[in-house]
């Protein structure tokens, strides 16, 4: 029997709002634990909600870019549940008018473009942090920082159909949720937090199988990783004639499985039923017309864009599109350049590579674009080889300062004086007289020696070019 | 004469001709309270000190002439479900027996930037669960005109330390009657505002669609001086309204001739006491004699007024409450074996039996199976029922029905009558369903010498109509005049 | 209605279920619902609903931040703590 893996993916995003939600506590992560409370976000008696604008104009940016229609009418609703990190009890949340409806996301699937539905996007507030000691402690600690921090949960169709497809729409939605500069979509500090239902069925099937909720995959890697734990694991299952059980399981990433959670009641009745603190949210068409006609460049038209603009292929435009502040930084270094392919090459080689190896991030990067620009012009000037200018990279990046400067601090200037590279062709001739004998009977690798020799001598500076045309010479004569 | 059994506009021209000061204001109040306080039981917290502290603070500004507000250096008590900062409030449950506010509700916060000296908390019903402030943990408050009788509820803390000269005036809360009732049952004029007139931050949410803060005062002139405080848009509450509110001063002494008054015949009927009935008869006479006209009317969705009001309060109530839980502050129950077990000991232990009943009534309205036939129902009905009364203000100015079906009812005796009592609930709750404003004003006394109220019902932001009849009605029968003794 | 649904809602509740008190409980309930049941001879299929009296719309303030409370406020309040926050019985995921 063969099955069709079926995955809806549940994903929350905290909204990059200067206040809360509901409050004008600070949204800010990081701070020091209970600092950013007041009477609404810690749920005292008596105080009251109102809804943050900011909120609002987000959702909807978000609704647009994801093709979702925008709701002219929505509402607030109370979710209850009791639970120490939830401060009034219930969390105010949109139960059946949600702000969005109806959207899409675009991904590519083996040079094959899918469409995976969005059901809806809607407003809520985060609940607090509870902090669990290390150790056999007997409690466990609450800040109410995150407490009514503003978020919408983005909740896809089940038309996810792999691990793979999975990784790649969340990818994209995070890419587009950084265009619309509306939330920091940190995985690790849990501004972009992603929960999957999963089930298999046979193929050919119609009616989904028992799904299983996945939670606390804490990036990309490891979402596709607990998808591929989880579709091995329901596999068994099924193929042993068993039945998965319909429950939330906790991906670990150091033992690389899935944990059922404690049996948590998966029909618990939420009582669902209107704010009456909060009025309902109605939107005017020309308001939002307003907001699509200023929503940015998105990922998918910046990269056909690239394609067409830089002449660069749709691969590469891709790799660059997919975080914004990279697809800036290229587009800094390539303007007006006369060969964006080896700006492409370099930013998707050497900055991609060195910035994984060092775990920073782009935006973080000490110098500016247009010192790579500088670099990759001194290589076609003829003053830097590729592995000198390899070194002079790695130098600004830890430094920040100007390729020129480095180039003369670590003395790699390109060696491309006449007279000098002369000499050191006479020298690798003089010391290497059976390969030029090699050479004259016959065997021409014994070239690509002696250029190494005299690379080898200089430490790399000379003018590899020069050396290999006036060795020809010398060697023809 | 003793200051206390003044009223607030009448100390008020006291404190203007510098015949008195705020202190002995606070003197005579506290005089009076100690007098009477253990009788009455009106107050769960006095704040004594912070009052003669602020009374202090009046008094110097007044020597350094600046200008003296209607509320300048006026002793007044606040219901204990309203937040006061740095005060305990308790809202009447142990619960909330240690919760001090950092924070003020706004309509307390008006009033103090006015200079108003608050003396103290009043006792209510745990968490405005009741009508009779028999309800509450801390104790039962008596009513002043007879103390075998009950000060009737939530409001009766407030109802009865105006009624009973320890307080000028007092902030109420009215979620099905709350200030209405008790008003009527101690003598006292009481105004339910319209829904988002007045800010609701900072008073303790019980149903937050249906409630408002308002005021208990001795007569109707006070009432208007304090609504011209309290009304007006607070960004803090999402419910209140943002536009303009008359000044009720300026219009209280025009005349009502011409004036539509409706009488409603389902408030008349069975189980209204005769005495009740005959008092407000002789009021409507009273109207018509300053020329308004008076006419028999209906509205026929009130019989669905009591079940709609039931379902919406006690839903929002279940979740409104369900924030006390003993972890940011309130009753903790120390000893327990894990969470869920925390959260129901303290909550158990915490709150009384009338509230959990209530909680659980909320709870089983908004379960899935029972949504649609309970909560997503009223909340239907609930517009039939305002669409009821918008079309009676279409042709009437006002209503006038009974405040309450009887006169105060004795401290642990029950009200046997069923229909009495379903009628008592039938005259305060269809006014916070459709949201409009009422004002209980006295109108006489029944056989034993407790007071009477009828209630003026008013259109949607109509307050200045209720209080210019009040005023008028008021000025030709005066029974706010009267005092209990004690 | 039984026992167990009034275990249920005091569980939804978090209120001590009380075994002796239940009966007293099912009485209310099933009177609570006949008064709901009145309901059922209006029609309110074409009715929207009502929770807000004032029907009034988009109440929202600007993205502006405002002072928080001080801790130690927070913490006078809360029955226990440790280390700046709330603490709770050990919660088990």
């Amino acid at each position: 029997m063969r099955y069709e893996t079926v995955i809806g993916l549940e994903v929350h995003v905290e909204l990059s709002t200067k206040s809360k939600a509901f409050c004008s506590c600070k949204n800010e992560f990081g701070s020091e634990v209970n600092t950013n409370c007041c009477p609404v976000c810690l749920g005292y008696p008596g105080a009251l909600p109102v809804l943050n604008k900011k909120v609002v104009e987000y959702a909807v940016k978000a609704g647009l870019a994801l093709n979702c229609d925008i709701s002219l009418y929505s509402k607030t609703d109370r979710k209850n549940y009791f639970y120490p990190d939830l401060p009034k009890a219930y969390q105010i949340s949109q139960d059946d008018m949600p702000i969005c409806k109806n959207g899409f996301i675009e991904i590519e699937v083996d040079e094959e473009i899918k469409k995976i539905g969005i059901t809806r996007i809607h407003i809520e507030e985060d609940a607090g942090k509870l902090l669990h000691g290390a150790g056999d402690e007997d409690y466990s600690l609450v800040d109410f920082n995150r407490a009514g921090v503003p978020l919408i949960e983005i909740v896809s169709e089940p038309d996810i159909r792999s691990p793979e497809e999975a990784r790649l729409y969340l990818e994209k939605l995070k890419s587009i949720l950084e265009y619309l500069e509306i939330s920091d979509c940190k995985m690790q500090e849990g501004s972009l937090r992603c929960d999957a239902n999963i089930s298999l069925r046979p193929i050919d099937e119609e009616k989904f199988g028992v799904k299983s909720e996945i939670k606390n995959m804490n990036s990309m890697k490891s979402l596709e990783r607990a998808l591929e734990f989880e579709v091995k694991r329901q596999t068994e299952i099924l193929l042993q004639g068993e039945e998965v059980a319909p429950e939330t399981r906790r991906w670990d990433d150091a033992k690389s499985i899935t944990i059922a959670m404690r049996a948590k009641d998966k029909t618990y009745d939420y009582r669902n039923f209107p704010e009456a603190d909060l009025v309902p949210i109605v939107l005017e068409p020309e308001w939002i017309k307003e907001i699509k006609t200023n929503l940015p460049e998105l990922p998918d038209f910046k990269r056909n864009r690239f394609v067409k603009q830089y002449g660069i292929p749709k691969y590469d435009a891709s790799v660059l599109t997919l975080s914004k502040d990279l697809s800036v930084f290229f587009e800094r270094c390539a303007k007006d350049y006369k060969n964006p392919k080896a700006v492409s090459n370099w930013v998707m080689g050497e900055v991609l590579r060195i910035l994984k190896e060092r775990e920073q991030e782009i935006s973080n990067i000490k110098f500016p674009p247009e010192y790579l620009r500088e670099l990759i012009d001194l290589i076609d000037e003829g003053l830097l080889n590729s592995s000198a200018a390899k070194l002079v990279f790695e130098e600004m990046f830890d430094t920040g300062k100007e390729p020129k400067t480095l180039l003369d601090k670590l003395g790699l200037k390109q060696i491309s004086d006449e007279d000098a590279i002369g000499e050191l062709v006479n020298e690798v001739l003089a010391n290497n007289q059976e390969s030029v004998e090699a050479y004259k009977n016959g065997k021409s690798n014994a070239l690509k020696y002696l250029v190494g020799q005299a690379m080898k001598i200089s430490k790399g500076k000379a003018n590899p070019k020069m050396i290999n045309s006036m060795l020809l010479e010398r060697l023809e004569d | 004469m003793n200051l206390y059994d003044l009223t607030l506009h009448e100390v008020h021209e006291k404190i203007l001709e510098k015949e008195i000061s705020a202190k002995d204001l606070l003197d005579s109040v506290f005089d009076r309270i100690d007098k009477v306080e253990d009788k009455v039981n009106s107050f769960i917290t006095i704040t004594k000190e912070k009052a003669h502290e602020a009374a202090n603070k009046i008094d110097k500004k007044i020597a350094q002439g600046e200008t003296i507000g209607s509320l300048m250096g006026i002793p007044m008590a606040v219901k204990d479900n309203i937040c006061t900062k740095d005060v305990k409030t308790t809202c009447g449950s142990k619960m909330l027996e240690n919760f001090i506010p950092p924070y003020n509700a706004e309509a307390y916060e008006r009033l103090e930037n006015a200079g108003a000296i608050m003396i103290g908390k009043t006792n209510m019903d745990e968490l405005g669960m009741g009508s009779s402030t028999e309800n509450s943990y801390y104790k039962v408050t008596r009513n002043p005109w007879n103390l075998d009788m009950v000060s009737g509820g939530s409001s009766g803390g407030s109802a009865a330390a105006v009624a009973a000269g320890e307080a000028f005036y007092a902030l109420g809360t009215d979620t099905g009657g709350s200030i209405r009732q008790p008003a009527s049952f101690c003598g006292i004029v009481g105004m339910k505002p319209s829904y988002g007139a007045v800010s609701r931050y900072g008073a303790v949410a019980y149903a937050s669609s249906l409630e408002q803060v308002g005021v208990l005062t001795k007569d109707v002139y006070d009432c208007a001086i304090i609504l011209n405080y309290l009304y007006g848009h607070d960004p803090k509450d999402s419910t209140s309204l943002n536009i303009v509110h008359d000044n009720f001063i300026e219009g209280l002494k025009k005349d009502i001739k011409g004036l539509k008054i409706g009488i409603p015949k389902e408030y008349y009927g069975t189980g209204i006491d005769d005495e009740v009935k005959n008092s407000i008869k002789t009021a409507l006479k009273a109207f018509e004699s300053l020329g308004a006209h008076i006419e028999e009317t209906g509205l026929a969705y009130s019989e669905y007024s009591l079940p709609v009001y039931y379902i919406i309060a006690l839903s929002e109530a279940s979740s409104n409450f369900a924030r006390l839980d003993g972890i940011r502050y309130g009753y903790n129950a120390n000893d327990y074996k894990d969470l869920d077990d925390m959260y129901t000991k303290s909550r158990s232990q915490g709150l009384g039996e009338e509230v959990k009943n209530r909680i659980l009534l909320g709870t089983h309205s908004l379960i899935d199976k029972n949504y649609k036939t309970h909560y997503d129902k009223a909340i239907r009905v609930r517009r039939l029922i305002k669409e009821d009364f918008d079309k009676s203000f279409q042709k009437y100015d006002l209503l006038v029905i009974p405040a309450y079906p009887t006169a105060a009812f004795e401290i642990g005796g029950k009200i046997k009558d069923e229909a009495a009592m379903y009628m008592g609930d039938l005259c305060t709750v269809p006014v916070n369903v459709a949201g409009v404003p009422a004002m209980t004003v006295p109108c006489g006394y029944n056989s034993k010498g407790l007071p009477i109220g009828m209630q003026l019902v008013g259109k949607h932001m109509g307050e200045a109509t209720i209080l210019r009849a009040a005023y008028a009605y008021e000025n030709n029968a005066s029974y706010t005049k009267l005092k209990p003794k004690l | 209605m039984d026992k167990g649904y009034i275990e249920y809602i005091c569980s939804l509740a978090k209120l001590e279920y009380d075994e002796e008190n239940s009966d007293r409980i099912i009485e209310k309930i099933k009177a609570f619902d006949v008064y709901a049941e009145k309901l059922a001879d209006i029609d309110t299929n074409d009715i929207k609903p009502l929770v807000n009296v004032n029907e009034t719309i988009n109440v929202m303030r600007e993205d502006a931040v405002m002072p928080s409370l001080e801790r130690n406020i927070i913490l006078e309040n809360a029955p226990e703590k440790l280390y700046g926050c709330i603490k709770v019985s050990k919660i088990i995921e």
